[in-house]
C-alpha cells in the first residue's frame, strides 16, 4: 500500500544505532544503582540489620526481575503466534530479556542470605529452626500469628494481640523442650507444615533450582536474541521460521518453570502459606511492567531522535492495548487469589491476607494498619484507577497519556512488590529508606543494563522478514 | 441474483449508452481496480461534501476510514453503557437474592433469601463481585454486538446494488464508490461528471 511504501522508505533513514554517549549513560546507572544498593545495605544495619537488608533487596530484585523476565515472555509468545506488528519494538523487550543473565548474578544475595543458617529471608532455611510440638492444628496456630485463632476460637481479640509479641520466646520455649532438637539461639519457629515441606524447601535443593531456572531462562533468551541480531546481517527468513517452532515448546516450559520460581523466590518467604495462583499473580504484574517499561524506553529513543519512523502511534495503541489488559489481567489474579482464599476461611492460608491488613479486629489494625491503606492503595491504585484510566482508545494512541499510565503502573508494580515481600519482615507496617534505597538501586542496575544491552544491535532489526508489515502497520 | 436482473434488463445499462430517460437512479457506481485509485476517489467526494455514500472492497483497507472521512463510532460509549448496565444489574441480582427477603410483585412465591453460606454475612461483596464481573461482561459484548448490527442497519436483506452485474467482482477483485442518490447533494450529471474524471474503469447508474 503506498501509505506503508511511504513509510517503509522513511524509517530506512532512522537512526538506529545508540551513539557512545549510552555506553557513558549505562556506567553511570550501573554506579548509582549499586551506590544505591550500598546504601541500604548501610541505613538497614542501623535500623533492623541484615535482615532488614535482605528484605529490602528482595523487594527490588522481584521488581527488576519481574520486568526482564517480561521481556523474554514478549518475545515467546510473539514468535509463537507470528506477530507482525511487534517487530518495529521488539529490540526492547529483546533488551529486557537480555539482562536475565544479569538477575541470575543479582540473586547470588538471595543465595548467600539462604545458606548463612539464619533464615533472615526464608525461614525455611535456617541451620536449626526452633521445632514446636503438639498437634498439627496446634502447631499451625503458633506459626500463625495472625488470624487463625480468632478464626477458631473466636476469642476475645485482647486476649491473642499480646500473642503476637510473645511468640517468638513461646515457640522457641517448646522448642527447646523438644526432644533433643536444640534450636538455634534466636531462631524462628518453623510450623510442622513447613518442616515437611523441608524436602523441597532446603538450601541445596533450592539453590540447584534458581541456578538450574536461570540457566534456562538464559538460554532461553540469548537465543531468541543472537537469532534475531544473525538474521540482521543474514536477512534468512528461516530464522523467523524456526523461532517461530521453537516458540512453542519453549513457551510452555518456560512458564512452568517460572511458576515454580516465584514459589520458589518469593512465596517461599513464608513457607506456611500456598496459593497455587502465585505464579500467575507475579507473571501478570511481570507483564504489565514490562510493556510499561518497552513503552516508555520507545518514547524516550524517539525524543532522543532514534527509530523516529520506525515506532508510530499504530505501534504505541498496540502496546496501550497490552498495558490495559494486563492491568486488568492483574486484578483479575489478584482477585481470584483473594476470593478463594477468602471464601475456604482456611486459617493456613488467610492469615497471609490479615499480616496484610485485610483485617477488620481493631487490635490487628492498630499494628496492621499501614498495610490496610497499602491494599487499599493497590486495589485502586494497581486496579480501578488505570483500569478507567487506561479504557479509551484515545488514551492510548496520545503518547503524552500513554506515558503517564506507563510510569503509573512501575509506580504501583513497585507498591506491589512491597506488599508482597514486606509483611514477611515483620509483624507490622515496615517501609522505609531501606527500601527505597534497594528499590532505585536494582532499577539503576537493571536500567543501565538495559541501555548496555540497546547499544549493542540496532534499535529495531533491519532484516527480519516481517519488518515491512510492522512499519506499516495500522489499527484501522 | 440472476433473475433481479433478467427482471431489470435496463439496470445494468452503463451511462455511455444512451437509454434513454431511466427510472429512478438510486445510487452511481464508480468501478476502481486498485486500492490507491479507490483511496484517491474516496477523498474526493469526501473534499466534495457527500454524506451517503460508501465504498466497497473485497477486502478491509487500512487507512480508509480517514480517506472517507468516517468519524469515530459512538459505539464504544453504548458498550460502556451496557457494561455499567450490567455491573448495577449484577450488583442488584445478588442482593436481592441473597441478601434480602423482598417479594417479586404480583409473584408470591418468588422473593430474595438469605442464605447462609460458610458463615459470611448475607451481604459480602467478594462473593458478588464475579457475578457482577460476569453481568458486566455479558451486557457489554451483547450491547457491542447488536449495537453493531443496529449501527450498521444489519442485517440488510436487500440493495439496489445486487442488481448489477459488475459489482459481483466487489468480493474478488474490483474496488467500489458508491453514492447515494438520497444524498443532499446529490446531482446525477454533478456526480457522473465527478466521478468520470477519476478515471474508472467504468461508471454505472444503478437503479431500484
Amino acid at each position: 500500500m503506498a501509505h506503508g511504501h511511504h513509510q517503509h522508505h522513511a524509517a530506512e533513514k532512522d537512526l538506529l544505532q545508540l551513539s557512545g554517549k549510552a555506553n557513558g549513560l549505562a556506567t553511570v546507572l550501573l554506579i548509582v544503582g549499586i551506590v544505591a544498593v550500598l546504601a541500604s545495605l548501610g541505613v538497614s544495619m542501623s535500623s533492623g540489620g541484615l535482615k532488614r537488608f535482605y528484605h529490602a533487596y528482595m523487594t527490588g530484585y522481584a521488581y527488576v526481575f519481574s520486568i526482564a523476565f517480561g521481556g523474554l515472555f514478549m518475545l515467546l509468545i510473539h514468535y509463537l503466534v507470528r506477530a507482525g506488528w511487534s517487530v518495529a519494538v521488539r529490540r526492547i523487550p529483546e533488551a529486557l530479556a537480555g539482562t536475565i543473565p544479569i538477575m541470575g548474578l543479582l540473586a547470588i544475595p538471595l543465595v548467600v542470605c539462604a545458606w548463612s543458617g539464619k533464615g533472615d529471608v526464608y525461614p525455611w532455611a535456617q541451620a536449626k529452626p526452633a521445632h514446636p510440638t503438639g498437634s498439627w492444628v496446634h502447631t499451625i496456630e503458633e506459626s500463625t500469628a495472625v488470624g487463625p485463632k480468632s478464626a477458631h476460637h473466636g476469642e476475645a481479640a485482647d486476649s491473642h494481640s499480646d500473642d503476637y509479641h510473645a511468640k517468638p520466646a513461646h515457640s522457641a520455649a517448646h522448642g527447646s523442650h523438644d526432644d533433643g532438637h536444640a534450636a538455634a539461639p534466636g531462631a524462628k519457629p518453623v510450623s510442622a507444615l513447613t518442616m515437611g515441606k523441608m524436602v523441597w524447601l532446603n538450601p541445596a535443593f533450592w539453590t540447584g533450582r534458581i541456578i538450574f531456572y536461570f540457566v534456562f531462562f538464559s538460554l532461553v533468551a540469548l537465543y531468541f536474541i543472537r537469532k534475531s541480531r544473525g538474521q540482521d546481517t543474514t536477512g534468512d527468513h528461516t530464522v523467523t521460521e524456526r523461532l517461530n517452532l521453537a516458540a512453542a515448546p519453549l513457551t510452555l516450559l518456560t512458564f512452568v518453570l517460572f511458576t515454580f520460581a516465584a514459589f520458589d523466590l518469593f512465596m517461599s518467604l513464608d513457607p506456611d502459606w500456598y496459593s497455587t495462583i502465585f505464579g500467575i499473580y507475579y507473571f501478570a504484574g511481570s507483564i504489565d511492567a514490562m510493556v510499561a517499561t518497552t513503552i516508555i524506553i520507545a518514547a524516550v529513543l524517539q525524543r532522543a531522535g532514534y527509530l523516529q519512523h520506525s515506532i508510530s502511534k499504530e505501534h504505541y495503541h498496540d502496546l496501550g492495548k497490552w498495558l490495559f489488559a494486563f492491568t486488568f489481567f492483574w486484578g483479575y489474579i489478584a482477585f481470584s487469589q483473594y476470593m478463594l482464599i477468602w471464601y475456604a476461611n482456611i486459617p493456613e492460608t488467610t492469615y497471609w491476607f490479615a499480616k496484610r491488613g485485610a483485617t477488620t479486629n481493631p487490635q490487628q489494625m492498630q499494628l496492621l494498619g499501614g498495610w490496610t491503606v497499602w491494599t487499599l492503595a493497590l486495589l485502586f491504585g494497581r486496579l480501578l484507577i488505570p483500569f478507567a484510566g487506561l479504557l479509551s482508545r484515545h488514551v492510548k494512541r496520545n503518547n503524552a497519556s500513554l506515558i503517564f499510565w506507563a510510569v503509573w503502573i512501575l509506580v504501583f508494580h513497585a507498591v506491589d512488590m512491597v506488599w508482597v515481600v514486606m509483611p514477611e519482615y515483620e509483624l507490622g507496617f515496615t517501609f522505609g529508606l531501606p527500601e527505597v534505597a534497594s528499590l532505585l538501586g536494582l532499577i539503576g542496575i537493571f536500567t543501565g543494563s538495559v541501555v548496555w544491552r540497546l547499544t549493542r544491535s540496532p534499535l529495531r532489526p533491519v532484516k527480519d522478514p516481517r519488518l515491512p508489515e510492522s512499519l506499516a502497520f495500522q489499527n484501522i | 441474483m440472476s433473475t433481479a436482473i433478467a427482471e431489470h434488463p435496463t439496470s445494468h445499462a452503463s451511462v455511455t449508452e444512451d437509454a434513454g430517460p431511466l427510472p429512478q437512479v438510486a445510487a452511481v457506481m464508480a468501478e476502481f481496480e486498485n486500492v490507491d485509485d479507490v483511496m484517491h476517489a474516496a477523498r474526493t467526494v469526501r473534499d466534495a461534501g457527500f454524506t451517503r455514500w460508501d465504498v466497497h472492497s473485497p477486502f478491509p483497507i487500512h487507512g480508509i476510514d480517514g480517506a472517507m472521512g468516517i468519524k469515530m463510532t459512538v459505539l464504544p460509549w453504548l458498550v460502556l453503557c451496557g457494561g455499567l448496565t450490567g455491573l448495577l444489574g449484577g450488583l442488584a441480582l445478588t442482593w436481592w437474592t441473597n441478601a434480602s427477603k423482598i417479594p417479586t410483585p404480583f409473584m408470591a412465591n418468588l422473593q430474595g433469601y438469605q442464605f447462609l453460606i460458610s458463615g459470611k454475612p448475607v451481604w459480602s461483596l467478594a462473593a458478588n463481585i464475579p457475578v457482577m464481573f460476569e453481568t458486566t461482561v455479558l451486557l457489554s459484548a451483547l450491547t457491542a454486538v447488536f449495537g453493531m448490527l443496529i449501527l450498521n442497519r444489519l442485517p440488510m436483506h436487500y440493495n439496489p446494488l445486487f442488481k448489477s452485474e459488475r459489482f459481483h467482482r466487489v468480493t474478488d477483485d474490483r474496488f467500489f464508490v458508491v453514492i447515494d442518490s438520497r444524498d443532499p447533494k446529490f446531482n446525477e450529471s454533478e456526480v457522473t461528471s465527478m466521478l468520470q474524471k477519476l478515471n474508472p474503469l467504468s461508471l454505472e447508474k444503478v437503479e431500484d
